[in-house]
């Protein structure tokens, strides 16, 4: 736990320094989220030393007008945003003061305006109650999503977290490797790939050796981003799990549950 | 009663900003501004770009103050983190990385670029940092310089200096803690 420890330690530096790979920045942000206070901690010492870094930059005082169009451009900011919350307030204040002191026809005209006013108050809360009603539809689907993200972030915290190293066993030159994190308890399992990349016409393949025998758990496909980081749901029992295996086969797979049809690029020990 | 430190006077200006103050980002900008055109400047290495992105960058500040948390470190260090992002955001939008690249390991350009004089403060505070810098190993320095200034990734720096990726990620800790070390957080905040 210690190894894993100083990785973490070591991810704290890249993250302020804004240098981390893409292949350590899910599993380094999902850490982060479980709230991780020595990593918080890190983070904030590590912080001030990269902030001290600039300072090394030759120092140089920007031209005054910068200074100057920034400012303008704070002030036409604010500029708009009063006007928002002034057009705001003044318009129901200017209906009021005209409907007390004219005759019948003013009082009328001002009744259907206070109608046509009201109906559109109306038609306003209804798109509200609209838009609230969608709004909290988005917020309970976003709430489901942090949680089942909260979820797989605990993935890398759990005490029966181990490492499987992905190491090339040489059949691929691509520079190829990666690491699965593996839950013993909960059978759940993130494996990532790095510099793997999406090939026309092939697939890679996970497999799970148990006894010198294969069984396959399904394909990995990059996600929207292009980024292979695959999340397994049920990665299957540790009891007699000797290796974790990635062959590469023809799209869709090898069609063998039971036996890589293309070759085995990666392989990874768990250990005992 | 204890003098506001200028960490203090900050956060001071930082809470005002929220509030819609104008005079607290002029009085930010006129402490900070000066450093953060500096690490632009170094990252873009044309004054017109820096310029523009220094601009961005504190309408930034002032439109999201609100983002700032005080328990991931002092004002100015969010300050440069976000100028920096900006630059190299825009340094990577740019068609001619190459050209700075070079800039970031031996600042010809920066070097030869007339502009206006820094404050003392922030000529003493180079000169320290400078110092500091060069206690680390070549390694340790050119690791950390290459990922800050010039944007590069893990992977992409150990590519570069041709160095197995897990020593480049000690180096680069190794190098930061050294640094602040070297410089405790009272030499600069």
């Amino acid at each position: 736990m210690s190894a894993h420890r100083e990785r973490y330690l070591d991810l704290c530096a890249a993250r302020v320094l804004g240098c981390l790979d893409e292949s350590d920045r899910f599993e380094f942000e999902a850490h982060l989220a479980s709230a991780c206070a020595e990593c918080e901690a890190e983070l904030a010492r590590l912080g001030e030393g990269a902030a001290l870094l600039a300072a090394s930059a030759p120092p140089m005082a920007p031209p005054s007008h910068v200074r100057a169009r920034l400012l303008e451009r704070v002030q036409a900011d604010l500029a708009s945003e009063g006007a928002t919350e002034r057009g705001g307030v003044r318009a129901p204040r200017a209906a009021r003061s005209h409907s007390s002191s004219w005759g019948w026809a003013t009082a009328f005209a001002a009744a259907a305006a206070l109608a046509i006013v009201s109906y559109g108050s109306w038609q306003t809360g209804e798109r509200l109650r609209h838009e609230l009603e969608t709004t909290q539809g988005r917020v309970t689907e976003l709430t489901a999503k942090v949680e089942n993200e909260r979820s797989w972030a605990s993935l890398f915290d759990s005490r029966e977290a181990r490492i499987v190293s992905l190491a090339p066993t040489g059949a691929d030159s691509t520079g190829l490797a990666g690491r699965l994190v593996y839950d013993a308890a909960s059978h759940r399992a993130v494996v990532i790939l790095d510099n793997a990349t999406a090939r026309p016409g092939s697939d890679y393949e996970l497999w799970a050796i148990r006894g010198g025998a294969p069984a396959s758990l399904g394909l990995l496909r990059p996600d929207a981003s292009g980024r292979f980081t695959v999340r397994l749901p049920d990665a299957g029992d540790i009891a007699g799990l000797e290796a974790f295996a990635v062959s590469l086969e023809r799209e869709g797979g090898s069609g063998n549950p039971t036996a890589p049809g293309g070759p085995v690029v990666l392989v990874g020990k768990v250990a005992g | 009663m204890h003098p506001m430190s200028e960490s203090d006077r900050d956060i001071a200006c930082i809470t005002r900003i929220r509030a819609g103050d104008s005079g607290a980002l002029a009085e930010l900008y006129d402490r900070h501004g000066g450093l953060l055109y500096s690490v632009i400047l170094k990252i873009l290495g044309r004054a017109a770009d820096a310029e523009d992105v220094l601009q961005e960058a504190w309408f930034q500040v002032w439109k999201q103050a609100a983002s700032y948390d005080r328990s991931r470190g002092p004002v100015v260090a969010w300050l440069v983190t976000l100028a920096r992002s900006r630059a190299i955001d825009r340094y990577r939008s740019a068609a001619a990385r190459q050209r700075m690249e070079k800039a970031v390991e031996a600042d010809p350009e920066v070097a030869t670029l007339p502009g206006p004089a820094a404050t003392a403060e922030q000529d003493q505070l180079h000169e320290r940092v400078s110092t500091a810098l060069e206690s680390l190993t070549p390694e340790q320095r050119q690791v950390l310089q290459l990922a800050y200034f010039g944007g590069l990734s893990q992977s992409e720096v150990a590519t570069r200096i041709g160095a197995p990726l897990g020593t480049v990620k000690s180096w680069t800790r190794q190098g930061l803690l050294k640094l602040r070390e070297l410089l405790p957080q009272q030499e600069w905040a």
